[in-house]
């Protein structure tokens, strides 16, 4: 386990009880930790990466140098904070540890929480939690979406990034965020050779970030790091699409061709053309990681731009759970400069109700960083219509025979067909039991939006009313050898907090 | 071909793994599925013992890239290849045969 140089394992008490337990290492959190760091609270951060960062700003290893990492404005005040987080007084950093459940502890005074790491399982206990986990890429299921090769494109990325690793030689990137376009361009820049970038929405869409007004392109480096790598893709003579899908991946052992065809239905079948390719990276979007809020019992609400599930919260980031506070990409996928001033929000939130500021200082704390959150906020909502693909395009996508959960290899045809068998499954959860759809490893990551939204579809319901699969704990898998050896250690070691 | 991005980069000290009993060489600070994709072998499991699997979405929540690592009791536990990191000397099995 790798740990910063300030490391000190005297901010938790041996019981493992601490003030304030932050899961999730990336831009909300570390913005988070900044906030509080001189106010004299013990943070316990958990995140299952070995250093802090979150996606966007995935660390090599400790044993690698990078010069000249994430250089480049797009990145300069996110690796700020991050310094100045990894320095923070008073903070245990728990990184490669997986937080497998929530639970309420002393009849609801403190939450307990169990975890997975380098040192075994062990439960923290913590006065207030703050969850900022963060989201991973939308899964898009289209015939030959799991073979080899067919990535998420913040996987490729993550691999140059973290790891200075490319996964293959020739990419056709696909979606309809521009973020492929600043990945297809570190791609290239290292030496990949990138045969098509494909975009869903026509070009005029794409370019509508023109029209906005100027207050909210004043927010938009992104747009600008966009728009760069996309004249530097040009020029290097790669083929950037617009109005045009990925319907089929085809390959023997991993994918050797992506088939791209025109997004009008009146396209012409001859039209498609085959794109050779040993990685097909996968743009569509972002969900929120919200599994951990919702086994915890928080309140989420759908919202369909903001990912799919969010959690519901008010001004100060509580949630609705006692106790739990969220912050970034689960209140609604909105990238890191949004995640960051929630982070400061929460941590206001967190202050206020341990009585370290007034309400009244709180609340003018509060209105600095909502000022430039309203201004960030805009540029999100600018970037969530510019990145939604086209209406109808992810649906369009599956045939019957694709397999819509990779895990229990469930297929779209399955769970059609049981839909009109079966005519009183109406959630999401019916149809797990009812046909393991979501039942395995990832348990529903990859799968939950699709089945919610083709329950929905079916039924003619709207997705609160279909709902997403239970969230349970552990909230990801867990080896049955972990559990016996924790509890072994249990028994010969100090005894870990017990959940009441 | 996959590769290590060599400008601008110095890794760890180079190590070796054992990948179905064949010695892999790789760096210290790689995860199992650098060491893996690198020496050529992206297909990690079998699905249901039909579907071949290789690392998805690289962090952790897809688990597509499960394989068998050896730990210090001598026995394959499964590991998530884009969590786990390379240590010397390790043994690792992928899991296509078997589910």
């Amino acid at each position: 386990m790798s740990e910063t140089a300030t490391d000190s394992h005297s901010t938790e008490t041996l019981r493992g009880e601490v003030d304030l337990a932050i899961i999730g290492a990336g831009p909300a959190g570390t913005a988070a930790i900044e906030m509080l760091s001189p106010y004299g609270l013990s943070i316990t951060v958990i995140d299952e990466q070995p250093r802090p960062g979150g996606q966007i700003y995935r660390q090599p290893p400790e044993s690698f140098t990078v010069k000249n990492w994430l250089k480049g404005g797009l990145y300069k005040e996110g690796l700020a904070r991050l310094s100045a987080a990894s320095q923070a007084p008073k903070v245990r950093w728990r990184l490669s540890t997986t937080v497998l459940g929530l639970f309420d502890a002393q009849g609801g005074a403190h939450t307990d929480l169990w975890i997975n790491g380098p040192e075994g399982m062990a439960t923290i206990r913590a006065r207030a939690v703050l969850l900022a986990p963060g989201c991973y890429e939308a899964p898009t299921p289209f015939p030959g979406w799991d073979l080899p090769g067919v990535m998420g494109a913040g996987g490729v990325q993550a691999f140059v990034k973290s790891q200075q690793f490319l996964t293959g030689e020739r990419f056709v990137f696909a979606g309809a965020h521009p973020l492929q376009l600043i990945v297809a361009d570190q791609v290239r820049a290292v030496g990949g050779r990138v045969e098509a970038v494909v975009f869903a929405q026509s070009a005029w869409r794409a370019l509508a970030a023109a029209r906005a007004p100027l207050t909210v392109i004043g927010h938009a480096p992104k747009f600008i790091e966009a728009a760069k790598a996309f004249l530097r893709l040009r020029a290097a003579g790669v083929k950037v699409l617009f109005g045009r899908k990925i319907v089929a991946a085809e390959g023997e052992t991993a994918v050797e061709r992506a088939q791209v065809a025109k997004l009008s239905p009146s396209a012409d079948a001859a039209a498609r053309q085959w794109l050779p390719c040993d990685i097909l990276a996968l743009c569509y979007g972002f969900l929120p990681s919200s599994e951990l809020a919702r086994q915890a019992g928080a309140e989420v609400r759908w919202d369909g731009e903001g990912g799919g599930w969010v959690v519901a919260h008010d001004a100060n980031m509580r949630s609705t759970v006692d106790r739990l506070y969220v912050a970034g990409e689960i209140t609604g996928v909105a990238g890191a400069d949004v995640a960051a001033q929630e982070g400061r929000l929460a941590a206001l939130g967190v202050l206020r109700d341990f009585d370290l500021l007034t309400p009244q200082e709180a609340d003018t704390k509060r209105r600095a960083v909502m000022q430039k959150l309203n201004g960030l906020n805009a540029f999100a909502k600018l970037l969530r219509r510019l990145s939604a693909p086209p209406k109808g395009v992810i649906d369009g996508l599956a045939d019957a025979d694709t397999i819509i959960c990779r895990c229990e290899l469930v297929r779209r045809g399955d769970l059609e067909s049981l839909l009109e068998d079966a005519p009183h499954i109406n959630t999401a959860d019916g149809a797990k039991l009812a046909c393991r759809v979501g039942m395995g490893l990832c348990q529903g990551r990859y799968c939950g939006q699709t089945v919610t939204s083709l329950i929905a579809d079916a039924r003619n319901l709207n997705e609160e009313e279909v709902g997403g699969f239970a969230a349970r704990a552990p909230v990801k898998p867990v080896l049955l050898s972990d559990i016996v050896s924790s509890e072994t250690q249990k028994t010969q070691q100090q005894p870990l907090a017990q959940a009441d | 071909m996959a590769h290590r991005i060599e400008h601008d980069v110095e890794r760890g000290r180079k190590i070796a793994i054992y990948v179905n009993g064949l010695p892999v060489e790789c760096f210290e600070g790689e995860t199992l599925a650098v060491a893996l994709i690198g020496a050529g072998v992206l297909q990690m499991n079998r699905r249901g013992g039909v579907r071949l699997r290789a690392p998805y979405c690289n962090m952790g929540a897809c688990f597509d890239c499960l394989i068998a690592v050896k730990n210090e009791q001598g026995r394959f536990i499964r590991r998530r290849a884009c969590m786990a990191p390379v240590q010397d000397g390790m043994k690792v099995r992928t899991l296509i045969d078997e589910e």
